[in-house]
Formats: C-alpha cells, structure tokens, sequence
C-alpha cells in the first residue's frame, strides 16, 4: 500500500512540478507578450499616423520618456481594468458555450506552445513531429471561433465567427505546403533537425528562390490565420461590429486579446525557426565561417537571437496592419485559393526538381 | 469597542484606500470609448482621435461595441427615434460605465429645446450622465479636457470602502 | 492568364509601395508628429475672419461672457438670440423714485436695474449674433481679440447641467426693492404677489358694462355650434356666430348670417343644418331669468367675457380660477385679480371696471330689455363690419372718452379719425350718423 502511493506520490511530484512549471512558465510568456506586444502595436500605430500613442500612464510616476516612448504603465493599466468589469452574459445567449469558447482559443495556443523552442534547449518538449504538432494544434482555436460566434446569439457575430472560420481554414493549406517544403529539403519533422540542416547548410530563405517564395507565401498565410489586417474581416469594426468577439466583454474578452497575441508569436517564432534561422545568429547565414568564429551562438544567445527575429517579425506584421486597406471576404478567398495555392503547389514541385539537381 | 477584522476593513484603512486607489488607477487610465457619434459633434470627437489631438495619448481606445467600452461619449443630436437605442446601447454596456455628454444637442436639446419636436431635450433625460461639455460644437481641447474631468471624478470614487472621505 | 499575373505583379507592387510609405512615417517621426501634448501644450484659437477688421467686432468662438455693470437692460441680445438661451429682467424704478442705477463705462446713463441677466450655455450654440447689437459691447466673446476683458476660455466642462446655466446678474436685495421690486423677489421666492394700490378713476362705462349680455342660460351660446363635428365647418360656423353676435344680432339674425357664411364657403352640411336648427329652436332668451342670475351676489367668470383683449382676459380669469378654488370671496378675488394685471402692466380703468363689477356693491336689478337699449357705449361700434376699420374706430372712441369728451364730440373725434385713416365709406358714415343722431 506506502508503495503505491509512494511512486503515484513520487510521480506527481516529479512530473506535476514538471507540468506545473511549464504551465506557469508558458503562461508567463503569453502574459509579457501580451502586454509588451500591445504596448508596442498601439506605439508603431500612433508613429505610423504621425501621432504618439499611450503617453500619460507611467507605473509608479515614471512615464517611459518626454518626447516619444511614454505612457509605458498603459497596458497594466488595461488588464487591470478588464479584470474588474462586469461580466455580461446576454440573456438570450447559450451561456455555457459562450464560458466555453474563450477557453478553448486559450488552450489551442497554449498547447502550440509546447512544440515551439525558445532556443537549443529552452523548450518543453522536443517532439519528434515537431512541425506537424505544432500546426495541428493551432487549428484548435477555430472550434472556438465559431463557438464564441455561435453562442452570442448575435447574427453579425455569427457572420464574423463563420467568416473567419473559413479564412483559417483555408490559408492553413498554403502555410502547410510551404512548410512541407521545409520538411521535404530537412528531411524530417523534427525542429532541432531542420536547425541543425540550416546549421550545416545555410538559412532556408537562402536555400533556392522556391524557399525564398515559400517564406512569403506561409507569412502571409500566417498573418491571415491569425486574423490580422489586411485580412481581419471577422473583427472589423466597420463591417461587423466586432465581428465574433462582440457580445463579449472584461476578461473573457481579454482571454481573446491574449490568444490572438499568443498566436501572433507562434507564428513569428516558427517562420525565425524554419525559415530564419532559429537560434543561429547572423553569423551562420551562409555557413562560411569556421565553428570557433560563433561565438555569438549557445544557449542564451540563441534565444536572443529567436526572440530577435520573431520581434522583427511581429513588427512587420504590425507594419501590415497599419498599411493595408482591409481585403473584402471574396478577395481573401481568392488570395488564398487561387493565387497561393497554386504558388505553393508550383513551389513544391519545382524544389523537389532543385533538389534532384 | 472591540471591532471585527471585516468591520476594520469597511473603515478607511491603508489596504482599502490603496487596493481603492490601485482600481481607481487602471480605470481612470483606460477608458475606452464608444465613438456614438450622432451629429456634428461626432465630427470633433473623430478631430480628437486625429494626429492633431490624439485621445489615445490618455489611453482612451476606440471601440465600436458598447460591450467592450467604458464610456459612451454621447457626441450630437439625440432625437427621439434615437434614444430608444441610445437607452438600449447604455444598458449593453458592462459596469463601470460612465457617459459624457458633449455639445449642446446631447446636454439639453442645444438650439432645438424650444420649438424641436423631435429631440429630446437632453440625453440626461434617458441616461446619467457624468460629465456635460458645453459647445456647439466643443474644440476637440474641450473634448480632451472633459475626459481629464471625468478620470478626476473616477479618481474620487471608492468601490471597496462604504466610507469615504467626501462623506 | 496574362491578366492574372499582371494583377499579381500590380499587387505586389503596391504592397512594396504601401509599405515604404509607412516606414517613411514610422522613421520620420521627429518630424512628422503632429500631435499637441493638450494639457501640456496649448495652441492659440484662430480668428474668425468676416471681413471685417477685428477690433470693431469680437468675433471668436469661445465662450459667452457679460460685463453688467455696462448693461442697460436694452433686450437687443436676448431679441437677437436665435434660441432664445438668453433671459434677461430688468426692474425699472419707479417715477419720481431717486435710486442711482449707476452709468456704463461708455459714459451711458443706466436706466434700469438688471435683476436676471441668465445664459444657458447648454443651449447656446455660440452663433455671435448677440454680440453685435449690444450697444454698450457688454456682452462678448471671451479671449482672442476681447483677451483684454477676459482671456479665452473654451473648456469648462462640469458635472452637473446647473452649473452650466449662467447668472450674470446678481443684484443685492436691498438695491432690488429700492427699485420697487418686492414681487420681483417675492416671485423668485414663490410667493403671491402683493395687491397693489389702484387709483381708481370714475368713468361712465361703469353703469353701462353692468348691462353687458352676460351669456347666462337664456342667451345664445356659441358652444352650442361644438355639436359639429368637422373642424372647418365648426371653425366656420363659429366666427360667423361670433361676428353676428359681436353685432348685438338676435337669435335668428344670428342663425342666418351663419348660414349664409356657411353657405358661402360650401360647407353648408346637414349636420350643420341640424344644429342651427337646435339653436333656433332651444335658445329662447327669458328675461326672468336673467333679473335672477345677474342679482346674485356670487362672482360668475362669465362677467370677465366682456374683457376684449386676449391675454387680459385670459390672465384675469386664471386669477379668478385660482382664488375661487381658494374659496375666497368676491371682493379679495376682485383684488387679487387687480393685483395680477397691475403687475402684468395690463390693467386699464375699463379693464378695470370690468374686474369690479364680479363684487357689485349695488345688486344689478336692471335686466337688459327694460335697460335702455341705445346706450352710448363702445359697443355701438360693432356694426361696422371690416376689423379695420372697427378697430380704428373704437380706439379713437376710447381715446376720446378717456379724454372727457362729450358724446357728440366723441363721434367727430372717431369720424376724424377714420377719415385720415382713408376708411371712412358710407355706410360707417351713416352708422356714425345714427348714433351720434340718437345722442344728445
């Protein structure tokens, strides 16, 4: 009897504190990302439209700076208010599932996260079907989508909830096809191999010019899965009101606000780690210097260097989203099946020719 | 007399007004519109989110659900169609909500009071109102100042002390 | 297919552009912002240009604000207030009353004192028309070309909508009643108004308005017309009753000048046949009655009909309303009606004869058929049917009887009249002549 309950005993102490820490350490990671990128996005917006953005909130009386980047408390300022609303379930919506559906947004990128390496070693787990894991588990945020969508009760929610479950749908083929390229020059789908192939050979975006169009091709598609202008018909606000997420309000709202975030930097992250380079720092772009030359790669540097790129990354999308028009449902459709697909189909049979050369 | 710890905690002590102040704090420095803008005046108000006047120096985010919003700068002619659904969009708006009337339309009828049979005179007749700009239209500075006004006003309430030191 | 790719390469063409184009403003921004720090940093308001040179007239759009110490109390802003936010009441003092009302600071001698000078910015739409007819510049637009008077202000927003309603004026309360002003505050503070003391001056009218028709149950009423039910017909049917009544017509007379209006306008119906036929036939005026009625010594409201003016009328028969319900009696209800139209500055000797005879201090035994019928009163003068000229005509008779003047030399000073005014036809001449033939 101690026996059993020792080991079950051992067991969860030993794989609970694992969990745990994963838990707490990938919530964290969302959580600053959430507050440095909203921060950030609401600053690049205002200098991209000739005015500063949040300037007067500072924690503790300091502000962040006179002349541009002030207001640095703004975001603690948001969360702290969005906890402290009312929490609306309209009367006539399905409150169960309404309770439901942020959750499950929340946990598909939580559990995308597992899959994604912060740096050689800084990862929670090193599946071996790393990539595959990855997108597949991003997909599980449309079923909330929908049934955050559904559940308000709300024709334009519907509308905005069923567009964008289209949208997701179809720009993850032209994402994926880009990254079976990867994986079809790597060989495998295992993240630590396809860094080691950069490693030994030079960064993919370098590899041939079907790789460098694959990258264009799965960013924009990864824009588009995460709902971002120029593709954000589901939460525009001039079409639908705020598309899916309107009948909902305080933190539940904030849960999205989070998601969307949180799958904006699985998106970055994984172009820096396919197509960029991963934890390998400019240096070994093209694989011409010797191995005591890099001396700006390791562990901590590598992922300063993942963070660098997928930072770069999230401003270029920011960069979209403040340059473009909004593209119309049936253009969206258009882009991704006539235009991307083709390209990325074309792209794979071409690479797998380069390849046999 | 000997007081229990809850009823030492409804008095003003340090972790109320500071847990107090702490709300008052995030409230007053996120408050996130709802652009209803009616009439002319919605004009001033889109002047005040410009470049020129920027509102979301003071971290007042547009958003176009009353759900999401904090406060509905109510900006223009409310006439009586309308206010059927101005009651209904202040009742879709989550606690803590406030309203700032701006112009002379939404204060009190504005120049329509005497003879308009189709305004309503004055949009506090339908809803509170917290803050009254007066203008025809009010500069986006008067807008911008109203706001500062209502985050003062934000700033005086207590939501966990049943005392307050107005009282 | 050359079509698609041509759109491809467009779009990517214009994304590339797009794109340099934000990174142009993202990078720039020291020089690009555009943003006024509003509490920290405030910019001056442009002036308003109308052509003409700013000194002579304050035109900026700011805020309302009133010297009043420079105001006269002309009333020319709140005329010309397009929405009326002004409300402005001057208490002017009293004749022969020495209290100093000060003088402006152009050299004007005040006249009046300005007891309510109210703004209700709420209301005010900041148009700048009251501002040009001031005479004395008192009231203006505060800052830019006025910044010497008052520097600009355009944001006050406040809390609560009372705060936006501005008093100018705030006169002391001694300086109020030494102006004569005590139902003034005692209006503000809801109070009756005190009964003033009338000078009552005797008239000949007194004796002739007790035998005014009171419209008591023997006598046409013009309600009975209400039992039509179309509006133009009714309306119709009224003013001819009215008209024909105005003219001391009997009952028939008066059911068949309405016909012939009716007929006139081709609105004659049968439900309109049918109700003049009722009122030929129900109304049959008894003179026994009418000795009863009018010797009782109860107030009836119906004696105030005689009043001709609108308003007088209207005011004093709120007034008697008001006391009756109060259950005073007749003599406090004749005062406080007194009371009411002094104060409304509406109160002449007839008006007031009028008011007097609802507490007759002699009971009226006289009924109308034994009263002589050829009474010299204003009322001879109905029959002149143009209101034109009807109107000159009774104002210059009572011009001239308030004067004194005998009857014959009233019917001149009324022929006089009408002849200057070019309306002096035959048939007044010889509705003139008649009387002033009956007359000694």
């Amino acid at each position: 009897m101690n026996g059993i309950w020792a080991s079950t005993l051992d067991i969860l102490t030993s794989y609970g504190s694992m969990i745990s820490l994963a838990g707490v350490g990938i919530f964290l990671i969302m959580a600053v990302n959430a507050l440095v990128a909203v921060y950030f996005e609401r600053k690049v917006s205002a200098f991209m439209q000739d005015r500063l953005g949040p300037m007067e909130v500072g924690i503790f009386g300091f502000k962040g700076g006179k002349k541009f980047w002030g207001g640095i408390g703004q975001t603690i300022a948001d969360t702290v208010k969005l906890l402290t609303k009312e929490d609306i379930l309209p009367d006539s919506a399905d409150k169960k599932l309404m309770i439901l559906a942020p959750f499950i947004i929340f946990i598909g990128a939580f559990v995308t996260f597992i899959g994604v390496p912060f740096s050689s070693v800084l990862l929670v787990s090193n599946f071996n079907i790393g990539i595959f894991y990855i997108i597949a588990m991003s997909s599980v945020g449309v079923v909330g989508i929908i049934l955050a969508g559904w559940a308000s009760n709300n024709k334009w929610s519907l509308y905005g909830s069923l567009r964008s479950a289209a949208q997701i749908i179809s720009y993850e083929i032209p994402a994926g096809l880009s990254l079976i390229l990867v994986v079809l020059v790597a060989g495998s789908l295992n993240i630590h191999d396809i860094v080691g192939w950069q490693a030994d050979h030079r960064w993919f975006i370098f590899h041939s010019p079907m790789a460098f169009l694959a990258f264009f091709v799965y960013f924009i598609s990864g824009v588009a899965e995460t709902n971002r202008t120029p593709f954000d018909i589901p939460e525009a606000e001039s079409e639908l009101v705020a598309g899916w997420m309107t009948e909902y309000s305080g933190f539940r709202w904030a849960l999205f606000f989070l998601s969307e975030y949180a799958n904006m930097l699985i998106v970055c992250i994984l172009t820096a780690v396919v197509f960029l380079g991963g934890w390998l720092s400019p240096m070994a772009m093209f694989n011409i210097f010797p191995e005591s030359w890099l001396i700006f790669d390791g562990i901590w540097w590598g992922a300063f260097w993942i963070m660098f790129k997928a930072i770069f990354l999230i401003f270029v999308m920011m960069w979209f989203r403040w340059t473009f028009p909004r593209l119309r449902v049936d253009q969206l459709m258009y882009l991704c099946w006539k235009v991307l697909i083709p390209f990325a189909l074309v792209n794979l049979v071409l690479v797998s020719i380069w390849e046999l050369l | 007399m000997k007081l229990t710890l809850l009823e030492k905690f409804d008095q003003d002590n340090i972790i109320m007004g500071k847990l107090d102040e702490l709300i008052n704090w995030s409230r007053a420095n996120s408050q996130w519109y709802f652009q209803f803008g009616l009439a002319c005046c919605a004009i001033e108000m889109m002047a005040a989110a410009a470049p020129r006047y920027d509102l979301e120096r003071f971290g007042a985010m547009p958003r176009a659900t009353p759900r999401q919003s904090d406060v509905m700068i109510v900006a223009g002619t409310v006439s009586l169609k309308m206010a059927e659904r101005v009651k209904r969009l202040y009742e879709q708006m989550a606690d803590p909500k406030y309203v700032i009337s701006m112009g002379s339309c939404s204060n009190s009828g504005g120049p329509y009071w005497q003879y308009g049979y189709h305004v309503l005179k004055g949009v506090d007749q339908i809803i509170p109102v917290d803050i009254y700009i007066p203008g025809c239209p009010p500069r986006p500075e008067a807008l911008v100042q109203g706001l500062l006004e209502l985050r003062v006003k934000i700033r005086e309430e207590t939501p966990f002390r049943k005392t307050t030191a107005a009282e | 297919m050359s079509e698609y790719f041509a759109n491809i390469f467009y779009g990517l063409k214009s994304f590339a552009e797009g794109l340099q184009l934000t990174m142009r403003h993202f990078r720039n921004r020291k020089d690009l912002v555009a943003t006024l720090q509003y509490p920290h940093e405030k910019w001056p308001i442009e002036d308003r240009h109308i052509g003409f040179p700013l000194e002579e007239y304050n035109i900026i759009r700011s805020r309302l604000n009133v010297d009043i110490d420079d105001c006269i109390g002309c009333l020319q802003c709140e005329r010309a207030c397009p929405v009326d936010c002004i409300k402005i009441e001057t208490i002017k003092p009293p004749k022969g009353s020495d209290f100093d009302c000060g003088i402006t600071s152009n050299g004007t001698k005040m006249k009046m004192l300005v007891a309510r000078f109210s703004i209700d910015m709420t209301e005010c739409m900041f148009c700048n028309l009251c501002t040009f007819p001031c005479p004395e510049d008192c009231i203006y637009m505060v800052g830019g070309p006025n910044s010497s008077k008052h520097e600009i202000e355009y944001e006050y927003a406040s809390r609560d909508r009372e705060s936006l309603i501005f008093q100018f004026a705030n006169p002391s309360e001694s300086d109020v009643l030494a102006v004569g002003g005590e139902n003034y505050l005692r209006a503000k503070a809801g109070l009756p108004p005190l009964a003033p003391e009338v000078p009552v001056k005797p008239v000949e009218t007194v004796s002739t308005a007790t035998e005014k028709p009171t419209p008591t149950a023997g006598e046409p009423d013009v309600k009975v017309l209400n039992g039509i039910t179309d509006r133009m017909v009714r309306a119709t049917a009224k003013k001819a009753f009215m008209a024909a009544a105005r003219g001391g017509s009997d009952l028939a007379a008066i059911a068949k000048s309405i016909q012939a209006a009716l007929e006139e306008a081709g609105k004659f119906t049968d439900e309109a046949k049918a109700v003049l036929d009722s009122l030929a036939v129900t109304q049959t005026p008894t003179p026994v009655t009418v000795n009863e009625v009018s010797s009782e010594a109860k107030p009836d409201i119906k004696t105030l009909n005689v009043l001709e003016d609108k308003m007088v009328r209207g005011m004093a028969k709120k007034i008697f309303m008001a006391e009756s319900r109060g259950g005073k009696s007749a003599s406090e209800m004749v005062d406080a009606i007194l009371a009411g139209l002094k104060e409304a500055d509406k109160l002449t000797p007839e008006t007031e004869a009028v008011v007097r005879q609802l507490a007759p201090e002699v009971p009226v035994s006289t009924p109308k058929p034994s009263a002589p019928v050829t009474d010299f009163n204003v009322k001879v003068l109905n029959g002149i049917e143009d209101r034109m000229t009807r109107g000159l005509a009774k104002k210059a008779f009572m011009a001239a009887q308030r004067e004194g003047k005998s009857a014959s030399e009233i019917i001149q000073t009324v022929q006089t009249a009408l002849s200057e005014a070019d309306k002096l036809t035959d048939d007044v001449k010889t509705l003139l002549l008649s009387i002033g033939g009956d007359k000694a």
